[in-house]
């Protein structure tokens, strides 16, 4: 009897127990106790652990945002930052890690790279249970009030940029803005010979110009296939050249022209003037560039990551972020003065998120069809 | 020294096992296994279609994605034709201008032999820059300048073309290269070949083609097949003057499939075989065309170094050579710098046309001097490592009776025939499946070592086509004397190879100063090297930075350079 009177004691105390665990988790990690002794307890073995290793976008601007603000907020905790672009950074983790070694914390990059290569290979940890500050877990922070993945299973690749993307620039000394009202406008013959785009054949502005004509419904194919056999379109893989030639008046209209090259040289002085999506008819599409994170699994430095991880969703993060790397944050708080107004996405409005995993296999399809149109 | 004495005989002794043959054996595993692995690790992967995170399967898809995308004939043909045109005029050109500075009384000879060496390590992308800015059709100074002058009724120069791409690769480097290879080889030329061609009745040109070519013929032969796969693999240049004009080319396509996401590495390095194919039959013709003729200028016999006189050519020959070193260089060099000083490179009439804003930002940067000291020390360390490497290997394949020296001539070509691009990846597989290799990945000594395997092919062929021209009789006549195999290498091999040494060192320590697509998928953030945060800057919209790092990597060469041929003159061979 009273064996069983103490298994009942024992059972009513894990029953307790585990309610007391349930009550904790449903008052979620902004329970003061508990987050501020779980970041303490992160921060400590991290400021043991001295080091975090970030593969991240290519760009002295993005290095500089990814790397100061840290090191200031975490003084003796040194970030080893790499900067590439996924191509080259992605096929080196991965073989890395077939040969045992594992070197890396956090991947930042753009969505192609973490879902396309890094997901199916199993490299990734789940951001969730990574998350402690709750400034960060406080979806009202952030744009739609959630926190945005790319991933179908909405758990590896957090999304924190997003803007709408401009795919047309002019040179404003020579062409009338209000003439293109829509992008099939730009298949007016006195454009004939006067349109440079991005080559959609490589990884860059100009595929993911393409993808969206593809899948806007009122573009498609027929819409691309006119644009390059009746236009004429010269194709560059150089971002700077192609805004040269409008600045020059070589050519007039730039069809995915890179929106940081623009910025900057607009900036300068240069005549060369983005054409915003609330001008078209057929509006734009939503990029998230560089602007996404995962976190590698078997990570050498775990509480370091865990620590980044949390700095770079905080509003001082996302503030080093948007202004070193010229894009706006889907943090709400985080200062967008320095943005032009329509690259901001707009609640209520509709846009299609072409940077999402099932959106991906238009790529090669877009690609496919251009190679066949232009026969190379 | 006894082991040692025995590689540098002609005719060593038979035995099987002494510690030469060891050492010659251990050379030619360390280089199979260097250059095979990524080479084998390439072919196979050219068969694994799965994607990253499937299960592995081998397939021919690559290879029929590869050789059936729309394209790939035309761009194939664009290449060669792009590539042979480029050799043959950098041949004559080189030739002729290493002839001349090598064996001619031309004043002021090392000044113009340094311009010629100085365009060879401009940085490809702006110079390019550099030349639209002066020959783009529409905008270009010297184009707006000759028609202003109303010698023209249209542009007459036009950079985005067949020919503008040839101009830009031989201002860049390919005649730049010519010249450095060839100059050393015709300094080892005996005068008394050239007097007695002369005596019998044969104009100066007449010597140069029939007595001076024909002698010159292994370093020619390692400079054309070396130029050749390098044009064929190049695609920096012609992706910006190429591109929007429809000129495609074979390298360009590579690039492509290489930057897809996820990579496509089976069709890329199955494209990458046919420069294999080329390479290996150019060495098999270049072997059948040298065969067991003898190279030897330099003999116990006496050896001169008199130059040929110009006369009244001198000076015409002088201001042609110069205007070309000038056009090679100080053009170029000089559009860079300005390029630093501007707000936007080749933009005249914006508000703010100077500035200081460029320096100010690339010297503020963080990682700065940390790049400088790592540019240094991988420069300095392919070049010291290599040159002794590349020394013996060169040596084995000359002087030994070595069973393997043939395989080993072959194995030091390989190198070259896998596109930088590619390489990387095969280097980096080479190192990640080495446990060698294991405490030094993500340091700077595992670039160094990437640096002197891609260079192997131009280091120990030059080497090696300098060694054919010095006679087995000066160290024969060493030994005799009671000299060790050091003494005589100090004392007689050495003054006779520095020139050539000396310039592989430089172009080895070029070679890892310029690179980026080797180092690239290597380098961490610690072993950032000064190309990389120029590549950084050319990311981030920063072109103007980028050019100052640019400026920083030619300063930084020029000081290599200089310091290299103060040492030369010093140790080099006395008239």
């Amino acid at each position: 009897m009273g064996r069983c009177i103490r298994l009942g004691i024992l059972l009513l105390i894990m029953l307790l127990g585990s309610f007391g665990s349930l009550v904790a988790q449903s008052s979620g990690p902004s329970s003061k106790s508990g987050w501020q002794e779980e970041w303490k307890q992160v921060v400590a073995t991290a400021r043991v652990e001295a080091k975090v290793v970030v593969l991240g976008p290519p760009g002295a601007g993005a290095r500089r945002a990814l790397t100061v603000g840290f090191q200031k907020s975490f003084p003796g905790i040194e970030v080893e930052y790499t900067g590439a672009t996924g191509s080259r950074t992605a096929p080196r983790l991965l073989a890395e890690r077939r040969s045992k070694k594992y070197l890396a914390d956090i991947y930042i990059s753009g969505t192609g790279t973490i879902i396309r290569s890094l997901l199916p290979a199993g490299a990734l940890d789940p951001i969730g249970p990574a998350l402690i500050l709750p400034e960060v877990l406080d979806t009202s922070k952030w744009w739609q009030g959630r926190l945005e993945f790319a991933d179908r299973a909405e758990k590896y690749d957090l999304v924190f940029t997003t803007n709408v993307r401009t795919h047309v620039a002019i040179n404003p000394q020579l062409v009338n803005k209000d003439e293109i009202r829509s992008y099939w406008d730009l298949l007016n013959p006195k454009w004939r010979g006067k349109i440079v785009m991005h080559d959609p054949a490589v990884r860059g502005p100009g595929q993911g110009t393409a993808k969206f004509f593809l899948i806007q419904p009122t573009l498609g194919k027929e819409f691309i296939r006119r644009f390059f056999t009746e236009q004429k379109v010269t194709l560059s893989r150089n971002s700077r050249q192609i805004l040269e030639w409008i600045a020059r008046g070589e050519y007039l209209i730039a069809v995915s022209p890179s929106e940081l090259h623009t910025t900057e040289l607009k900036a300068k002085g240069l005549p060369i003037e983005l054409l915003r999506s609330n001008q078209f008819k057929e509006g734009s599409n939503l990029n998230a560039g560089f602007g996404t994170v995962a976190l590698i699994n078997r990570a050498p430095h775990p509480a370091t990551a865990k620590v980044y991880l949390n700095w770079l969703l905080s509003k001082d993060g996302q503030t080093a972020w948007s202004k070193g790397s010229g894009y706006p944050s889907r943090r709400i708080d985080v200062p967008r003065d320095q943005f032009d107004p329509a690259v901001l996405p707009q609640d209520g409005k509709s846009y299609l998120s072409t940077y999402k995993e099932e959106y991906f296999h238009y790529n090669e399809e877009v690609r496919a069809f251009i190679q066949t149109i232009l026969k190379r | 020294m006894a082991f040692l004495k025995a590689i540098a005989l002609p005719f060593p002794s038979r035995t099987i096992l002494n510690g030469a043959s060891i050492l010659m054996t251990l050379l030619l595993f360390l280089v199979a296994f260097m250059v095979l692995t990524p080479l084998i690790l390439m072919t196979v992967n050219s068969f694994q279609v799965g994607q990253p995170g499937e299960e592995v399967v081998y397939g021919l898809d690559g290879w029929q994605i590869a050789f059936t995308s729309p394209g790939t004939v035309e761009a194939m043909v664009n290449t060669f034709n792009l590539s042979i045109t480029r050799q043959l005029v950098a041949l004559v050109i080189g030739v002729v201008l290493a002839w001349v500075l090598a064996r001619t009384d031309i004043p002021m000879k090392g000044t113009l032999e340094f311009l010629f060496w100085l365009s060879f390590f401009l940085p490809a992308l702006p110079i390019t820059m550099g030349w639209i800015l002066l020959l783009d059709p529409k905008h270009g100074l010297l184009n707006q300048g000759l028609l202003a002058l109303g010698l023209f009724n249209n542009a007459p120069f036009n950079i985005y073309s067949f020919w503008g791409i040839i101009w830009a690769h031989l201002t860049a480097s390919t005649i730049g290269i010519k010249v450095m290879l060839l100059t050393p080889a015709f300094r080892n030329l005996d005068a008394a070949l050239e007097e007695s061609s002369l005596i019998a009745g044969a104009s100066a040109l007449g010597t140069l083609f029939r007595v001076v070519v024909p002698l010159m013929m292994p370093a020619i032969l390692v400079s054309t097949i070396l130029g050749l796969i390098r044009s064929l693999e190049s695609f920096e240049i012609e992706l910006i003057l190429g591109v929007p004009v429809g000129i495609h080319v074979y390298s360009t396509k590579i690039h492509e499939l290489m930057t897809w996401e996820p990579p496509q590495f089976p069709p890329a390095t199955a494209l990458s075989t046919v420069f294999l194919g080329i390479l290996l039959l150019l060495v098999a013709l270049q072997r059948l065309y040298i065969g067991k003729r003898i190279y030897t200028t330099l003999t116990g016999r006496g050896f001169s170094v008199r130059v040929s006189p110009l006369g009244r050519w001198k000076y015409p020959a002088f201001a042609i050579v110069l205007m070309l070193g000038l056009v090679a260089t100080f053009v170029p060099v000089g559009l860079l710098i300005m390029g630093t000083f501007m707000n936007v490179f080749g933009f005249f009439n914006l508000p703010e046309t100077w500035t200081l804003n460029n320096w100010r930002a690339a010297l503020e940067d963080p990682v700065l001097t940390r790049s400088i000291w790592n540019t240094i020390v991988v420069g300095f360390g392919a070049g010291a490592v290599g040159v002794f490497f590349y020394s013996f290997i060169a040596y084995v394949i000359v002087k030994s009776q070595f069973a393997g020296r043939t395989i080993l001539d072959f194995l030091s070509w390989l190198p070259a025939s896998i596109p930088g691009i590619v390489l990387g990846v095969g280097l980096l597989w080479t190192f990640l499946l080495t446990d060698i290799f294991t405490p030094i990945y993500g340091t700077i000594y595992l670039l160094i070592i990437a640096m002197v395997i891609k260079s192997i092919p131009l280091g120990s062929q030059l080497i090696r086509s300098v060694l054919l021209q010095v006679g087995n009789d000066l160290e024969e006549a060493s030994w005799i004397s009671g000299g060790g195999w050091f003494c005589t290498y100090r004392r007689i091999l050495l003054p006779l190879l520095l020139p050539a040494l000396i310039t592989v060192g430089l172009v080895t320590f070029l070679s890892a100063v310029r690179d980026i697509s080797t180092v690239v998928l290597l380098s961490t953030g610690k072993s950032r090297t000064l190309s990389l945060l120029m590549l950084d800057f050319t990311y981030g919209a920063e072109f103007e930075r980028a050019t100052v790092v640019a400026v920083m990597i030619v300063a930084l060469v020029v000081v290599a350079a200089l310091v290299a041929r103060i040492v030369g003159g010093q140790i080099g061979i006395r008239q």
